[in-house]
């Protein structure tokens, strides 16, 4: 049955099938005598023009990011004059008040797609700025669930994991560095 | 005092009659004879001196604890710097500071304050000093600065490291001493040199700077010694002298593979003494980093193009296999949504420089099919930058490549005509009208990838991001223009199609190329998408779509794999 469907739709379009458009700028697709039989499987009423979306859809499937991300201490608190944090700070997420990283290191943006497994092929390779900081552009699938922020300084590994709902202008990357300062 | 050294004073102070050297004093200055045919110049730049050799700051400056928004200058003199029979053995600066946090073992962390002499950084690239204590770092100043104009403009660049309070210094003074002679001999010439290695270096290669000229050395044929003064950066971003860092001192041409270490920069100063003690300009050599073949400060190991500076890293669009661009050609008018009248694969790259600065973009795309009768071709836009701005352009299509021009007739765009009339990549055959689009017509898909760099490599968040701008066009009437849901229309686009029939754009508030029901023209996939049959409509052939798009994307996002199978291309 499906062989004799395909036939029929084969059959039909080649008698009567029709581009999107035609050399004459106005004309739409002319309508074929017989337009070929399509299947519907799930008996769907619409047609792509039946459809409403809403105004601020985005039809991309992706959503670009503009954001920066900054280094900081998981050991130290610029608000309080760079005492420690407490000993559970580091199962806290990283605040941007903490003191920051300065320096230049390798950052790598690693995707985790909508079944929690990471891409292991970065989305984005850049070193911070002499400060610690790494502004940052990309495009992630909506239906990834978020990032994960790589982080070489020197021999310390840093990562970080943000949500794709928690990707905002300035991430915190948090490290196991204790910063000094006059503070 | 001897009487010259009372000469010397009167006339210094003749000159402050005459110039504004002396409308205002440093805290001290004295020339002393030596007693052996020189002079010893000395100028000291307190908290207590005054304009113009200080003007304090409100609340920092000398004296002061001074933070990385409180960088302050002072400036020194030497009023005889123009005086042809006076020649200088030596030129020291000493700045003396308290707290100078800047041991190497804080890496990049630590406080690194700067000083620029007429706005050209010294070496060492920071006061030297640690925790808690006076230090003192001596500078040699380039003969440059004292013999333009005999005005040496001091700069301090506090805490360069961080842009927020994190370290804060106070000096004590500054002091500049000048070692002269009074003679008709003229300083040697400054050194010609050679180093190894001088491009790739690696950890077992000794560093050497070898003279090489010029012959003669001297004008008056003195025989001329060299003095060699080698600085390090350990990781901490900034040159400072081999001891500080806890090397052994050099003093000679070479330093030895022993003493480098991954990682490491390493720079020297070479300066020319003749026979009668008259030093002559310096010369600096930078030695390629150890481990960064380029020198553009990505090690070899993480860089992309390890040898090449105005590239180091990449970033592929998607990350791994391709997306679908997918359009509709009939706009102003709604099409039939079979949204096949175009369909492409693609790929981009994005190749960034060691700031992150985009210096090249390569498109890489596979032309699957076309379901349109009417002439289109397909092009990209990168908004808000120009042809000026593009160094190279390139496409490749069946093994050939050529050059490319930017199209002609934009401004702020920078747009590229990929493929002028898709008739001509996709040529109809085997009895098919269109490519690719109906049942049983399998031909091979087009390959197409065109490449191009920036002059200057520009800010991502400029440029945007892939697949930037991309559209199609009407190959015999370029101003008819299809672009993806809110994406802008080029200069050619003929404006006055905008809004009209099916249309509902309006560029007042940046929309575009939307029906009033926000259907758009042309939809970018995030999936290698398998197109719909001819005159299928996407609904039919992908019916999750309906849920997907009515839902603004919240529910079946995976849309794009679920058709029904007989209703579109390959899919069985």
């Amino acid at each position: 049955m499906i062989l004799l469907r395909i036939s029929l739709v084969s059959v039909t379009i080649l008698l009567t099938a029709c581009g999107g458009g035609s050399d004459k700028e106005t004309s739409s697709a002319p309508e074929p005598v017989n337009p070929p039989p399509t299947s519907t499987e799930n008996n769907q009423p619409t047609a792509f023009t039946d459809i409403s979306a809403p105004d601020d859809f985005n039809w991309s499937m992706q959503t670009s990011s503009k954001i920066k991300m900054k280094l900081v201490s998981n050991f130290n608190d610029k608000k309080v004059s760079n005492k420690p944090l407490s000993a559970d700070s580091q199962s806290a997420s990283p605040q941007l008040d903490w003191m920051g990283i300065s320096g230049t290191y390798i950052v790598k943006v690693f995707g985790v797609d909508q079944d929690d497994n990471v891409i292991t092929t970065p989305i984005f390779t850049g070193m911070t700025n002499k400060f610690g900081e790494l502004p940052v552009t990309f495009n992630i699938p909506n239906n990834w669930l978020g990032i994960i922020v790589h982080v070489d300084l020197n021999d310390i590994t840093c990562s970080q994991r943000v949500a794709s709902s928690e990707i905002e202008n300035l991430i915190a990357i948090g490290c196991d560095v204790s910063v000094s300062s006059d503070l | 005092m001897s009487i010259l050294s009372n000469i010397k004073s009167t006339s210094v102070f003749t000159l402050c009659l005459l110039s504004t050297f002396c409308l205002a004093e440093p805290t001290e200055q004295s020339t002393v004879d030596n007693g052996d045919g020189t002079f010893t110049y000395t100028q000291k730049i307190t908290a207590s001196s005054s304009s113009p050799h200080y003007i304090a700051p409100n609340g920092y400056g000398f004296d002061e604890y001074s933070w990385f928004s409180e960088d302050y200058g002072w400036q020194h003199s030497f009023s005889s710097f123009n005086n042809s029979n006076y020649q200088i053995q030596s030129a020291i600066l000493l700045i003396k500071g308290w707290d100078v946090d800047s041991e190497p073992s804080h890496g990049e962390n630590g406080e690194y304050d700067g000083i620029a002499v007429d706005g050209v950084d010294l070496d060492p690239g920071l006061l030297q000093g640690t925790n808690n204590t006076w230090s003192e770092t001596y500078f040699d100043v380039p003969l440059s600065s004292i013999n333009d104009d005999g005005l040496i403009n001091v700069f301090l660049d506090i805490d360069m490291n961080h842009n927020e309070n994190y370290w804060a210094t106070t000096l004590e003074f500054s002091l500049l001493t000048i070692t002269y002679m009074e003679t008709s001999n003229l300083p040697p010439y400054q050194p010609e040199v050679s180093y190894t290695p001088n491009t790739v270096t690696s950890v077992s290669d000794d560093l050497v700077v070898t003279i090489t000229g010029p012959t003669p050395a001297d004008p008056d044929g003195d025989s001329v010694t060299y003095t060699y003064r080698w600085y390090v950066d350990v990781g901490q971003g900034y040159f400072v002298d081999d001891t500080f860092a806890g090397k052994s001192e050099h003093t000679g041409n070479t330093v030895p593979s022993s003493e480098t270490i991954f990682g490491e920069r390493w720079r020297v100063t070479i300066t020319p003494t003749d026979s009668n003690g008259l030093i002559g300009p310096s010369t600096t050599v930078t030695f390629p980093s150890l481990g960064d073949s380029d020198d553009d400060g990505v090690l070899d190991v993480d860089d992309a193009y390890p040898l090449d500076p105005l590239r180091a890293f990449i970033a592929r669009s998607p990350v791994s296999g391709e997306y679908t661009l997918a359009f509709e050609d009939l706009w102003p008018q709604k099409g039939d949504y079979d949204l096949n009248d175009l369909v492409l694969h693609y790929y981009f790259e994005r190749i960034t420089d060691s700031e992150n600065k985009v210096k090249q973009i390569n498109f890489n795309a596979e032309f699957v099919s076309r379901g349109a009768a009417k002439a289109n071709g397909f092009a990209l836009s990168f908004d808000g930058f120009n042809s000026s701005d593009v160094d190279s352009a390139s496409i490749t299509q069946s093994g050939v490549t050529e050059s490319l021009d930017p199209e002609s007739g934009h401004s702020g765009e920078l747009v590229f005509v990929v493929v002028n009339n898709l008739h001509t990549l996709m040529p109809a055959s085997g009895g098919y009208e269109f490519f690719n689009t109906m049942p049983g017509d399998v031909k091979v898909s087009k390959n197409v990838s065109f490449s191009f760099s920036f002059k200057n490599a520009v800010d991502s968040s400029v440029l945007g991001t892939a697949p930037y701008n991309p559209f199609i066009f009407s190959t015999y009437n370029r101003g008819i223009e299809v672009h993806l849901p809110h994406n802008p229309p080029t200069d050619l686009a003929d404006q006055s199609k905008l809004g009209t029939q099916d249309d509902d754009s309006s560029s007042g508030s940046g929309r575009y190329y939307v029906t009033s029901d926000n259907l758009p023209w042309a939809l970018n996939i995030t999936s290698r998408w398998k197109h719909p049959f001819e005159r299928v409509d996407v609904t039919s052939a992908y019916p999750e779509i309906t849920p997907w798009a009515e839902s603004a994307g919240s529910t079946n996002q995976t849309w794009f794999s679920a058709p029904t199978v007989i209703n579109c291309w390959q899919c069985q």
